[in-house]
């Protein structure tokens, strides 16, 4: 049975095509362009975000939930919460996803031989015990119903975790319980067309 | 400000957990925002119709609270099986999607506004039941 895992998962830079109609923008609304604008500083180019802008309100309460959980300040760091997040959409398999946050993990000061290993043979490579405590709670938060057990945030305290940063590693998987959806039912990865 | 998640989960003002979301202050803002835009605002699909699918959602995540919240303004119709055969997949097997799902749904009468409206509660529907999970771990724990 065909599968979005099928794609793989190459650490680069991946382009997203839409199976439904996208917004023209030339016929976006000022409201329509501006919760463009608040979701992601390329949002106008991207057909993914086009594509959600048709429910304007619906995007702008999501980039504010993502955009809080992933960026805000304090708390998990930014690079375990990318971790969670890559982890995840390799688990659920959106090569987009992936391919996006393992990037930005790497940019955030994450271990890349790691990212590199994870993306290619999966959320069970070997690593250290604290991402392998971050990836295990990530990896059992996202399944259907969720499988994380009251262990699992004790070995996240055992690796020095607050539980304020326990929990920004779970808003960051709820998250991508929900990013990855989008992305993988509504479209899927291609590559890039300037790609060797 | 308190959400949905605070009242599902009985998070009492002043409590720890309540400590720690105060944290993050616009998660409960946009977590509100979030459940006002999918579920009030105007749509092709009925709120009987979002409420039934986000009532399912809730149950295959084995979430009885969130399901009883929307359980009780939830009503069938003639293409709730076609939004419900979507919705599993997308809970279930997301990696499972294909164009001729999205096709199915443009046959049972969804404009691409409403298929975004589906996708959008099913992937919200999965965030919140999550959470709930998670305060439930760390309230015990």
């Amino acid at each position: 049975m065909p599968s979005t895992h099928d794609f793989g998962f190459p650490m680069q830079s991946l382009d997203w095509a839409s199976w439904v109609p996208v917004l023209d923008l030339a016929k976006a609304t000022p409201d329509e362009i501006k919760v463009l604008e608040e979701s992601h500083p390329k949002a106008k180019e991207n057909p993914y975000y086009l594509l959600l802008v048709q429910e304007a309100e619906v995007l702008r309460q999501r980039s504010k939930l993502f955009n809080t959980i992933m960026y805000g300040p304090r708390g998990a760091s930014r690079a375990e919460r990318e971790l969670a997040a890559t982890a995840e959409s390799r688990l659920n398999g959106c090569p987009y996803c992936a391919s996006v946050h393992a990037l930005r993990y790497v940019q955030m000061k994450g271990d890349p031989d790691l990212m590199a290993r994870l993306m290619a043979d999966g959320v069970d490579t070997p690593m250290e015990a604290r991402p392998r405590a971050i990836v295990d709670f990530a990896v059992k938060l996202a399944a259907t119903p969720s499988a994380a057990t009251e262990a699992d945030i004790a070995r996240l305290r055992e690796q020095g975790l607050e539980d304020a940063q326990i929990l920004d590693i779970a808003m960051s998987v709820a998250m991508f319980a929900n990013a990855n959806r989008l992305m993988q039912t509504l479209g899927e990865a291609v590559l890039p067309k300037d790609a060797a | 400000m308190r959400d949905l998640l605070d009242e599902l989960a009985r998070i009492q003002p002043g409590s720890r957990l309540d400590g720690l979301r105060a944290l993050r202050p616009d998660v409960r803002a946009a977590v509100a925002g979030s459940e006002a835009a999918i579920f009030e605002g105007e749509s092709g699909l009925t709120p009987a119709e979002r409420h039934a699918v986000a009532q399912a959602v809730a149950e295959w995540n084995n979430e009885p609270a969130l399901a009883a919240h929307h359980a009780a303004r939830a009503a069938a119709s003639p293409r709730l099986p076609a939004l419900l055969a979507h919705a599993e997949m997308l809970t279930k097997r997301p990696d499972q999607a294909t164009p001729a799902a999205v096709q199915a749904l443009a046959e049972a009468g969804l404009v691409p506004r409403d298929v975004v409206m589906l996708s959008q509660l099913v992937a919200h529907m999965n965030f919140m039941a999550r959470m709930l999970a998670t305060f439930r771990l760390l309230e015990r724990a």
